[in-house]
Formats: structure tokens, C-alpha cells, sequence
């Protein structure tokens, strides 16, 4: 197996973590479901974390389910921060009207003052 | 090989922002890790200053570096991995025996290597690079695994030992994701503490989990477990290393339950054994 073979391995490996892509053969496809939900739940507390308070406010008991749906909708792709993540789905919010309209910079600032 | 010059002793935790005024109030802390990729070596948090300036090491610990993957290693990332270890004086750098990127993909989490020759290959270019750049000594640390790749040829304590003798890196060894492997894989981690080379051992991670389900998930949300601390004191039997250190990441409980935690791990850590 070569490096790039690895790479085609892990790729298809996460692509069935996190993109819905087959199970590859020879790893038990519930472990496989086990480990995508396992990533599913911490990104879905990372973004948690990271959102503006107004969302949380907004959204309530709403939220859970929304981040459950961006984040099966939006794999994260190579070079996206877990606060671009946050960012993009704040901006999907507000384009649906369900946040007040801030600049992406205000909401850049928010996240920061709440996580640092 | 004796222990890392100038590397952790006794009893640590793990910094994190929710806890930082519980971390520095409390009076036995040897030294701490903080996760790499949340610090900026131009603005370090007040607390980990004022750690610092009480003479509390302070050890960055990255997720991010894919040591495991068989794409480009991202010299970006070690570069910052570098400044902040640069910038917190540290004595060494570590990140896992993992992937977390790949197929223009990232998972958030670490992901399991095959424990094949030709990863083995892969894995040790990796730490090799990261180690031209660091500038400082790197330790590997095992992962928690929920699942494991077919055709293995080689149990994971010895592929833990030919990398670390490969790429003369230390190891972060994890007595709670020694247990994972165990439950998860089936494998009987006395044997793995029989296969690695435990004189390279830099420290140790210690955290809670949950079994369910015949599954163990690493949590680091709930208390250390029994197999877990057993498992510190069959390694400390073995060889005792020079320190150990609780993860806690969320749900944390009251600074008193956290203290009894570090008391327990310490207990164990310094039990004179014949």
C-alpha cells in the first residue's frame, strides 16, 4: 500500500464519517456509524460553543436540530476553521432571517469575546 | 534512554478556558497542557501567564497535525505548533498517532491509522518532518479508536514501538485510551504495556468515559474509572513514569471532585511499589 493508496483509504473512510459515503469494505459498518455519530456530536458542541448568544437565544431548543442538519448538509471541508463553520452557519441563519443582520465581522468579534 | 530532559513531573492537567481560574487556584498542579490550536503565540491567555510566572510548565498538545495521514504533512501547522512552544518555553510539543484530514475533507476528530508496514512508513516521514521543524522534542500520543481498519500486520504496541524508535520521538502514552483500545478492539493492553518501550514515555493522559453498549467513548466528560486508574498502576509497576495528566474537556464537576481526581492520579503515580 502507498502513500497514495493510504490516501485514497482515509479519504473513503471519512467520506463515510462525515459525507455520507459507503462504509469501506472490511471495517464493521456500525462502528462506522458509531464513530460518524461520535464526530457528529463533538462538531455539533464545538459549534455550539462557538455561536453568538443571540443565536442560542434566538433558536432555543431549535438549535440542536438545525446544527444537526447544516451538519450533515456541510462536511467541513480541508482548511475551514471550526469558527469559519460557526460563521457560515450564523450567515445561513440571518440569510433565513432568523438572526438580526450583523456584518460578518460583528459576528466574527461576538464569537471571539465568547470563546476567548 | 532515561527520562526527557527538562520534561514534566508529577501531577498535571489539562488547561482549558472553562477551568482556568479552578486550575490556577488550585495549590498542587505541576504542570498543564493546553491544546496547541487553541493559543496564539503573540497572545497567550492571562492565566497561562500567570502560570508561567509561578514556574508551571506549561506543555502545548496539538490535534491538528494528521501525523497519520498519508497527504501532504501541512508545514503550516507545525510552524505554528513551533511559535507556540517557542512562545510558552516548553520543554517538548506533542499530537497523535492519527488522521484527521483527508480527501480535501477534516473530521474534527482522530481517526485511526492502519496498523500496516507502509503507514508505518508514512507515519514515521511524518514526525520526521514535523520534527526538522519543531525545534523541540515531540512525543506520540495512542488514540481512543472506535473502530479498526481490516488487515492489520502488526499489534499496536509494536507499531507504537517501531515508530517511536524510528523516528526517535517520545511517547504520550494514555492509560484511558489504552482502555478504549481494549474494550474497542479486543486487544489486552497489559501486553501492549509489555510491547512499548516504556522508557520513552514523556507522560501520561489519564480521563474519564462511559462504556455503553459493550462500546467505551472517551469522553473526557465523566470521572476516571476504575480500569483506567488500574491500568496507570500496571504501567507505574512496570516502569513509573515521570508524570501524569487528567483530561477534563466538558460537564466539569466542582473544583473539589477535579482535585480528588488529581489526588487519586497522584496516589497511584507515588504508591511505592517493591
Amino acid at each position: 500500500m502507498s502513500r497514495e493508496e493510504l490516501a485514497a483509504r482515509q479519504a473513503a473512510l471519512l467520506a463515510a464519517l462525515v459525507a455520507d459515503g459507503p462504509a469501506p469494505a472490511g471495517i464493521d459498518p456500525a462502528r462506522v456509524a458509531l464513530e460518524a455519530d461520535a464526530l457528529r456530536a463533538k462538531r455539533r458542541r464545538a459549534l455550539a460553543r462557538l455561536l453568538p448568544v443571540e443565536v442560542h437565544e434566538r433558536l432555543g431548543a431549535e438549535l440542536g436540530p438545525r446544527l444537526d442538519a447544516w451538519i450533515a448538509a456541510h462536511p467541513r471541508r480541508t482548511g475551514t476553521s471550526m469558527r469559519d463553520d460557526a460563521a457560515d452557519f450564523t450567515v445561513t441563519l440571518r440569510a433565513e432571517g432568523l438572526v438580526p443582520r450583523r456584518s460578518l465581522r460583528e459576528l466574527v468579534r461576538a464569537m471571539r469575546h465568547r470563546w476567548h | 534512554m532515561s527520562a526527557l530532559p527538562g520534561g514534566p513531573t508529577g501531577v498535571g492537567i489539562g488547561w482549558r478556558h472553562e477551568i482556568d481560574l479552578t486550575i490556577e487556584r488550585m495549590a498542587d498542579v505541576d504542570f498543564v497542557e493546553a491544546v496547541a490550536e487553541d493559543l496564539h503565540p503573540g497572545a497567550l491567555p492571562a492565566s497561562i501567564t500567570a502560570l508561567r510566572a509561578r514556574g508551571v510548565p506549561v506543555l502545548p498538545h496539538a490535534v491538528s497535525l494528521s501525523l497519520g495521514g498519508a497527504e501532504p504533512l501541512r508545514h503550516d501547522r507545525v510552524e505554528r505548533l513551533a511559535a507556540v512552544a517557542d512562545a510558552l518555553d516548553a520543554p517538548l510539543a506533542s499530537d497523535h498517532v492519527a488522521f484527521v484530514r483527508a480527501g480535501g475533507l477534516e473530521s474534527g476528530h482522530l481517526l485511526p491509522v492502519p496498523r500496516t508496514r507502509e503507514a508505518l512508513d508514512v507515519v514515521v516521514d511524518n514526525v520526521r518532518a514535523t520534527q526538522a521543524t519543531l525545534g523541540v522534542p515531540l512525543a506520540l500520543e495512542n488514540i481512543a479508536p472506535l473502530l479498526a481498519w481490516p488487515d492489520a500486520e502488526m499489534s499496536e504496541g509494536a507499531f507504537l514501538a517501531e515508530l517511536c524508535a524510528r523516528a526517535d520521538a517520545w511517547l504520550l502514552l494514555d492509560v484511558a485510551n489504552l482502555h478504549a483500545s481494549a474494550v474497542n478492539l479486543g486487544q489486552d493492553p497489559e501486553r501492549v504495556l509489555d510491547e512499548l518501550p516504556l522508557e520513552r514515555v514523556a507522560y501520561v493522559h489519564a480521563a474519564g468515559g462511559v462504556e455503553r453498549d459493550g462500546v467505551y467513548h472517551d469522553t473526557h466528560a465523566h470521572a476516571l474509572t476504575a480500569p483506567v486508574l488500574d491500568l496507570l498502576d500496571a504501567l507505574c509497576a512496570r516502569r513509573r513514569p515521570p508524570a501524569v495528566l487528567l483530561e477534563r474537556d466538558d460537564r466539569y464537576p466542582p473544583d473539589d471532585e477535579l482535585a480528588a481526581e488529581l489526588a487519586a492520579l497522584r496516589a497511584v503515580h507515588d504508591r511505592v511499589r517493591a
